[in-house]
């Protein structure tokens, strides 16, 4: 599995990212505007405060008619302005700080929104943690520089230009010599900046590595646990911690050396003048004031340098977050909802395909549907996991798959859902080929069991009817959260679960544990059940849905599907055959093909794949004297490669 | 001193030299600037004088560059000390956080979610490092400033003037720390939101699958916007106290200001202090502001950092349940006997027992089949047996050792368990079957394989053995990860092997094949001569994975309901002769057809 993260360093364009990163703040421009002047404000009444300072000297102590009064005037207006500044400045902080907040969540929700939108295929080869990273800790290092670094950044400018401007017309000359390290001052900027972007970069990506880490050691840790592997683990999450930390050290040495590099440029400057204008000084070609005038603005002049130097390297780290951001956002979705202008372009559609308006849908169809996993910059022939396979279900039919492990089964329910899209052929729902239904209105029609139940740490009524429930108490009267609990239990019920909802501690508002795991596997399954159910779907996909439920419950799992043949077309894999055997046909997968299609009947008639495995499972006492037909005793494997 | 800020400074502590150097280089570094204004005061004085040569010149210049080489190797110094230590001991907390939470159980996990403790250990791990670099340094370097400033107005005015303007101070120190409190409790309250955001997006992008299948990513959005914008409130919440800091230090200095203008105003009429020495007064005051901005801004990453410290407390505190206990014992050359007395068990106290009253006994090398309604406690049973949860004392012996006394690590290397979610990690398919204990060498790792019939697939694999799997093993099918999941059990070559309805996801034939593998592993069956012997629990729901076990148990909430061999079960004609003839019912029905 390639890494999408080590791949695709720097290939953004620094002014375009920027101008990108602006671009969320403008909805705020006004604000941030506002928030400049007002720092302009608060500047302007700190210089007051000496003003008033002078003004008491001038009037109230030098000459000799100064009164207390007079004195006690000033201190109170000194105190009014201090304190007038001070609620400015409290204000515009808060402002600022709003913005960026503002900014940061639009920026989180965007990437959160994007995730949701991205295919399966895309979390197949990301791991959670560096998902988690880019929604939370490369947002979270925007906040300094659209706070600091946005308003700060025109002040310096400012004052940095302002005071250039007075150099020049004091005296040029001396101007030009105290601007001699300018160029190294460029230099030195530009080479951390280099430094620093790459080094940010490399602090993102482990860092990432790190949370990564993290949530996988964390939901195995039983597995850690059992296999005795803390040792090993810790040793590996040492390694991570520490590459993290080294990434970080360097960033560290490049600001602490250029930080001080450039003071000590400005101390050379400083140097650099007083050598030269000291010598004209002494043949009076330049005035003392002028000389004296010059040191302090050289410090006016190189401090805000060294500032801003600081403030890229802020500036830098977004940078580096901001393109891990982005190269998420720019991830194309492979499963896409379809162009809505082209879709309606193609609007008559041939008719042939649509389903009589009455019923109620859920015709499947696979029409010699190639799909393999690979991406399809992977240049190789594609790992093909089906192969030419077509097979319609027609609405209310029941059809089962089965075939050896890693067949293909599951890969068929993903497809229907849409979770991935084939290489060849055709999915059609309903005549229609999924990839011309909006996603939503796809799934909306399916009620999936998946093979690995999945449920959300919250109450098992919320498991159960997802946050449809919510909407409805939310429009609807106070007692209708009640019924929400009812039709919860309803489903429940109905998938077999009464003893366990018998069992729950809390009833239906229990909670359950990440992933559903304080409860038994089976437990999980039939919650998962009850929630298909809950669903209402036209198509019923049941990926090993009741692989690890005892046979009694399974038998009621049973009737609530028989309730709802003819109604709801269903989709069954599984592998204790007895599951299949009302299904309506019966699809034997080979290797990613079809072997055999017929009913339970016809297949055990057939003599084929179907009846060795039927054999073998029905388990008789023939079957394990040897004497069944296939042989198959002890355990025999099938071995059916050549055959077909 | 609270607790949190103890435990900050017990993990400065250990680096004291580094700090105290820091300190030192950033006490020189602030005594060598002062030599630049001094001496740049000397060279005009020596200017206006006339008395300055050049060459007395060129020695001035060259010592003021003597000193800005020092000053900036110095500057570079305290960076390296301060800075780069505090990222030691952020990589040492977050060791050390990690290797906690490795010792905690299954039950710490089932109340803790992933990714809350993920923001535990980089988002408050940073603010610690926050404090112990920024925070050390803006408590650090105003000390010098504020000490030696104070101390010069005290000598030039004297205390008359110098106390009553220093009179805000107390107040300033009350509010801000009645400000710090309220930025403390505000923090951790942030952070807490903190985590609520990447564990929801922790929670959507592992659930993907059921969150896109039942179309809910409206409702999954809606809830992350609700915790985004939660908080966004709650920091700008505590953003109404930190933007404080900053004003209100600026207000009290100007009142400082002011009653120096007012006293020393009055001292000036009076002709009791000279206008100069009230103006160099001024000058000092204002030198007084930055340094205070300074410690209040130290004091806020203080507060945050004791927010953070106190929340990675709350996991630090939490004692490993399942531990070895003292005075534990080796298991030096495990038969494999397990004995159950009485065991009764419950998740919580508060909750009724998963397992009552079960009393069993296991001979060395028998195979044990367990079977029984879903949720009837058997994954519970044999989890005790592993200790992923302390059974009660007493209760459950392996050898005729009380688990509870043996090592944790040596019971656990004498088990193979195979649990029943397969777990695997996002490594190479080898090194996952090899997991236990690396370098076993890639022939053993293949006849594990072989054994769980996985060879031939994990060959077929695009990198072979050597394929990294998603997350989770996302990319086998359900069989396949549960066949790697075995092997990996089976390559231990353990005494004992669990097999916790590790079949469910495996086709009749591939099972089969399995069962066979596992009846020559663990000598069952047929009743082989001399073969080797390993004691063996199989929990399955299809019976004929257990039947030629020695002894099966059938639980029901929890108890054990019926016992026996198949054949004296079926005599028995209850729950399980049921459950068989159901099955022999679809057979019959099978053999109809
Ligand atoms: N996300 C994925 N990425 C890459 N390969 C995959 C992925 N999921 C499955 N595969 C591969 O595709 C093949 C078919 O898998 P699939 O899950 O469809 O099998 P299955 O018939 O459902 O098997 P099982 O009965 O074990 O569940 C397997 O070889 C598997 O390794
Ligand atoms: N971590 C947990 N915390 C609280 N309750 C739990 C926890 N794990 C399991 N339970 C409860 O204990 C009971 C027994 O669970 P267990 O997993 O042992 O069942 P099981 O027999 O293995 O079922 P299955 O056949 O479905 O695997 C169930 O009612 C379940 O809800
Ligand atoms: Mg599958
Ligand atoms: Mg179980």
């Amino acid at each position: 599995m390639h890494d999408l993260e080590e791949d695709a360093l720097g290939t953004f364009y620094d002014p375009a990212l920027v101008r990108r990163l602006l671009a969320y703040a403008r909805p705020q421009a006004l604000t941030i505007v506002a928030a400049v002047g007002l720092l302009g404000i608060v500047t302007a009444l700190q210089l007051a405060q000496p003003y008033l300072l002078k003004v008491a000297i001038d009037r109230d102590l030098v000459s000799h008619h100064g009164t207390l009064a007079g004195l006690a005037a000033l201190a109170i207006a000194y105190v009014a302005v201090g304190a007038a500044a001070s609620a400015i400045l409290y204000g515009n902080t808060l402002l600022i700080q709003g913005t960026a907040q503002r900014i940061i969540q639009r920026i989180r929700q965007q990437i959160f929104d994007h995730l949701m939108s991205l295919g399966l295929a895309f979390f197949d080869r990301n791991p959670v943690g560096r998902l988690v990273t880019r929604v939370t800790n490369d947002t979270d290092a925007l906040n300094e520089m659209y706070t600091s670094v946005l308003v700060n950044l025109f002040r310096d400018v400012f004052i940095i230009s302002g005071t250039v401007a007075i150099m020049l017309r004091l005296d040029w000359h001396l101007a030009l010599v105290g601007f001699t390290m300018m160029p190294l001052v460029a230099l030195t900027t530009v080479t951390a900046q280099r430094l620093l972007r790459s080094i940010w970069r490399v602090v993102r990506v482990r860092l990432a590595r790190l949370n990564a880490t993290l949530a996988e050691n964390f939901s195995g840790m039983r597995v850690i646990q059992i296999f005795n592997r803390q040792e090993h683990q810790l040793g590996e999450f040492e390694a991570i911690n520490d590459e993290y930390f080294q990434a970080s050290w360097s960033q560290l040495r490049i600001s602490a050396i250029s930080r001080p590099l450039l003071d000590f440029l400005g101390q050379v400057a400083l140097m650099a003048t007083l050598w030269f204008g000291g010598r004209q000084a002494m043949g009076h070609a330049v005035e003392l004031g002028t000389l004296y005038a010059f040191t302090s603005y050289l410090r006016q002049l190189y401090n805000p340098i060294s500032e801003l130097a600081e403030k890229f390297n802020t500036m830098q780290a977004a940078m580096a977050s901001s393109e891990r951001i982005f190269m998420l956002l720019d991830t194309q979705p492979q499963v896409r909802d379809p162009d809505m202008e082209v879709h309606a372009a193609a609007a008559p559609e041939p008719p042939v395909d649509i389903p009589p308006a009455s019923s109620p849908g859920g015709r499947v169809e696979l029409r010699d549907v190639w799909f393999a996993y690979d991406t399809p910059e992977d240049p190789a022939e594609p790992r093909w996991v089906l192969k030419n396979v077509s097979l319609t279900v027609e609405p209310g039919q029941t059809v089962a798959f089965v075939g050896h492990t890693g067949a293909g089964k599951s890969s068929i329910m993903s497809l229907v859902a849409r979770f991935y899209d084939v290489q060849r052929g055709q999915v059609l729902v309903d005549g229609k080929d999924v990839r011309d239904w909006r996603q939503a209105d796809l799934r909306s029609k399916l009620g999936l069991v998946l093979q690995e139940p999945f449920l959300f740490t919250g109450s098992v009524a919320e498991n159960i009817l997802l946050w449809r429930a919510t909407e409805a108490t939310e429009t609807g009267l106070a007692g209708q959260s009640l019924t929400a609990d009812q039709n919860a239990a309803r489903f429940l019920i109905e998938a077999g679960g009464d003893h366990l909802l018998a069992g729950l501690p809390a009833g239906l508002a229990t909670e359950v544990a990440e992933r559903g795991s304080s409860l038994s596997t089976g437990e999980r399954q039939l919650v998962a059940f009850a929630r298909a159910l809950a669903a209402r779907p036209t198509i019923l996909i049941l990926d090993e849905a009741t692989a690890s439920v005892d046979s009694h419950t399974e038998e009621i799992l049973q009737k609530a599907l028989e309730r709802r043949s003819g109604e709801v077309t269903t989709l069954i894999v599984a592998h204790r055959l007895a599951t299949v055997q009302q299904a309506d046909r019966i699809v034997v997968l080979h290797k990613g093909q079809i072997r055999e299609v017929g009913t339970h009947a016809e297949l055990l008639a057939l003599d084929g794949l179907y009846r060795k495995l039927w054999l073998l499972q029905a388990d008789t006492e023939d079957s394990r004297a040897g004497k069944s037909p296939a042989g198959l005793a002890q355990g025999q494997y099938v071995r059916e490669d050549g055959a077909a | 001193m609270t607790d949190p800020i103890k435990a900050l400074w017990g993990l400065l502590r250990p680096y004291r030299r580094r700090y105290l150097l820091g300190g030192v280089i950033l006490l020189g570094c602030d005594l060598g600037q002062l030599v630049a204004p001094w001496l740049v005061g000397v060279i005009i004085d020596g200017l206006r004088s006339g008395r300055l040569s050049i060459h007395r010149l060129g020695i001035d210049v060259l010592t003021l560059l003597g000193f800005a080489v020092m000053v900036a190797a110095g500057r570079y110094g305290w960076r390296h000390y301060v800075f780069g230590t505090a990222r030691m001991v952020e990589r040492d907390l977050r060791q050390r956080l990690y290797s906690h939470l490795q010792s905690l159980s299954a039950s710490f996990y089932s109340h803790h979610k992933i990714g809350d403790l993920m923001a535990h250990a980089t988002n408050d791990v940073l603010t610690v490092r926050g404090m112990c670099g920024e925070g050390v340094l803006e408590f650090l370097d105003p000390l010098f400033y504020v000490a030696s400033t104070v101390g010069v107005m005290l000598f030039t005015v004297g205390w008359r003037l110098t106390l009553p303007s220093l009179l805000p101070l107390p107040f300033l120190t009350l509010i801000i720390s009645a400000i710090g409190r309220q930025v403390y409790s505000r923090y951790k309250v942030v952070q807490g939101s903190f985590s609520d955001l990447s564990d929801r997006t922790q929670e959507a992008a592992s659930g993907i699958r059921v969150v896109k299948g039942f179309v809910q990513e409206d409702a999954i959005r809606q809830q992350f916007v609700g915790v985004a914008d939660s908080y966004r409130r709650r920091f700008m919440g505590m953003e109404r106290f930190v933007a404080g800091f900053d004003p209100i230090i600026g207000l009290l200095a100007g009142s400082s200001s002011a009653i120096a203008l007012l006293l020393g105003g009055r001292m000036v009429q009076s002709g009791s202090l000279t206008l100069g020495q009230l103006v160099s007064f001024f000058g000092y005051l204002n030198m007084l502001v930055w340094p205070m901005l300074a410690i209040g801004s130290a004091y806020n990453l203080l507060q945050r950092a004791s927010a953070s410290m106190s929340r990675l407390q709350d996991l630090l505190r939490t004692p490993p349940d399942v531990a070895d206990a003292p005075g534990a014992i080796d298991l030096p050359d495990p038969v494999g006997a397990i004995t159950i007395r009485n065991l009764t068990f419950a998740y919580s106290p508060d909750r009724r027992p998963v397992l009552s009253g079960i009393d069993l006994d296991l001979a060395a090398g028998q195979v044990l089949g367990v079977v029984g309604r879903t949720g009837s406690g058997k994954s519970t049973l044999v989890s005790l047996l592993e200790r992923i949860y302390d059974p009660p004392p007493d209760t459950l012996f392996v050898d005729g050792v009380d688990v509870l006394e043996i090592k944790l690590a040596e019971l656990r290397s004498a088990i193979g368990f195979v649990p029943q979610d397969s777990f695997l990690f996002s490594r190479s398919v080898e090194s996952n079957v090899d997991f236990a204990q690396p370098g076993r060498g890639r022939d053993a790792v293949l006849h594990a394989l072989d054994l769980a019939a996985m060879s031939d697939e994990a060959a077929s694999l695009p990198d072979g053995l050597q394929t990294v799997l998603g997350e989770r093993g996302v990319t086998l099918s359900g069989g396949q990860r549960q066949r790697v999941s075995l092997a990996r059990a089976l390559v231990r070559d353990p005494r004992i092997l669990v097999l916790d309805d590790c079949l469910s996801a495996v086709d009749a034939a591939t099972e089969a094949r399995i069962l066979a593998s596992l009846r020559s592993f663990s000598g069952f069956g047929e009743r082989r001569s001399g073969g080797e012997r390993r004691t063996t629990i199989l929990v399955a729901h299809r019976l004929s994975i257990v039947r030629d076990a020695d002894h099966i148990i059938v639980l029901d909430g929890g108890r054990i309901v019926e016992r026996g061999t198949h054949r004296q079960l079926l005599a028995q004609a209850g729950e399980y002769a049921r459950m068989w003839y159901q099955q022999q019912a679809e057979a019959a029905l099978a053999a109809e057809a």
